[in-house]
């Protein structure tokens, strides 16, 4: 278990901050399904490739897409890995409250002895 | 657990202790306490570095320090205290917010932690459910993929 008992760290942080926008979420639910362009990102959400390109620059610099060349496309694929660490963070929460609690538990009992 | 989860919480922990629930509330605002078990296995907390300002909108604060010597500052602001039985409490530099329920239980104390389990950006319900609907669809995306693709670790 990382030493931040409860911090989520930087790179948390800037995902969480990046999926607090509605259209990046449903950028990144769309892209669950498949990869794709800015121009094929554009048409279903009804907003300029401008609007996207935006959009998927910010999803790109907090890690969660990356976009390769495949001659003049550019698809974005989602970086699974890095979503995934969302589910991590959460069981690190975890780990930290129950090895927490055995030392609770444990400060009870001597305190319990010592009365 | 018969209270209903908010949604957007996560149980995070839930424990039958043998301490009547009177101590058990203790032991998490007496800084003497805080400071014996809130590292963990992995921390020290140096009993002087607590401060306890038990009201709602005051702080609790403490260090804690790693086997390396790293000492880091924890802050935590009080949102609600219910003596002796939910102490509900945030941390601003997270947006994380813990909720501490104490119950009576046989011979005991029931012991639950939930924390909210989204930072404050996601704190909306459409928020939330926006996210849980990313993972779902993660969640599918990883059952429906037979073999990584490239670049996949």
């Amino acid at each position: 278990m990382p030493s931040s008992l409860v911090a989520p760290g930087p790179d948390l942080d800037s995902m969480f901050a990046a999926l607090g926008d509605p259209v990046r979420r449903a950028l990144v639910a769309r892209l669950t399904r498949s990869d794709a362009t800015v121009g094929e990102l554009a048409q279903p959400f009804g907003l300029t490739p401008q609007a996207i390109s935006h959009h998927v620059g910010v999803l790109r610099r907090c890690g969660l897409i990356e976009q390769r060349r495949e001659g003049t496309r550019r698809p974005c694929r989602l970086r699974v890995d890095q979503l995934s660490l969302l589910g991590t963070w959460i069981d690190d929460q975890r780990r930290a409250w129950d090895d927490r609690l055995d030392a609770l538990e444990q400060h009870l009992t001597e305190d319990g002895a010592a009365r | 657990m018969t209270r209903a989860k908010l949604r957007g919480d996560e149980l995070i922990a839930e424990r039958h202790l043998s301490a009547e629930p009177e101590r058990v509330w203790a032991a998490f605002i007496q800084p003497a306490s805080i400071a014996a078990f809130w590292g963990g296995s992995h921390a020290t907390v140096p009993a002087e570095s607590v401060t306890v300002d038990l009201r709602p909108g005051g702080e609790f604060a403490l260090d804690t320090r790693a086997p390396d010597g790293a000492t880091r500052r924890l802050r935590f602001v009080y949102v609600s205290i219910a003596a002796p039985h939910e102490l509900v409490f945030d941390e601003p530099v997270t947006g994380l917010r813990t909720t501490v329920t104490i119950s009576p239980a046989d011979d005991g104390t029931n012991l639950t932690v939930h924390q909210r389990r989204l930072p404050r950006e996601l704190r909306t319900d459409q928020a939330a459910d926006g996210l849980t609907s990313i993972l779902d669809a993660l969640d599918a995306h990883l059952r429906h993929q037979a073999t990584p693709e490239q670049g996949a670790p």
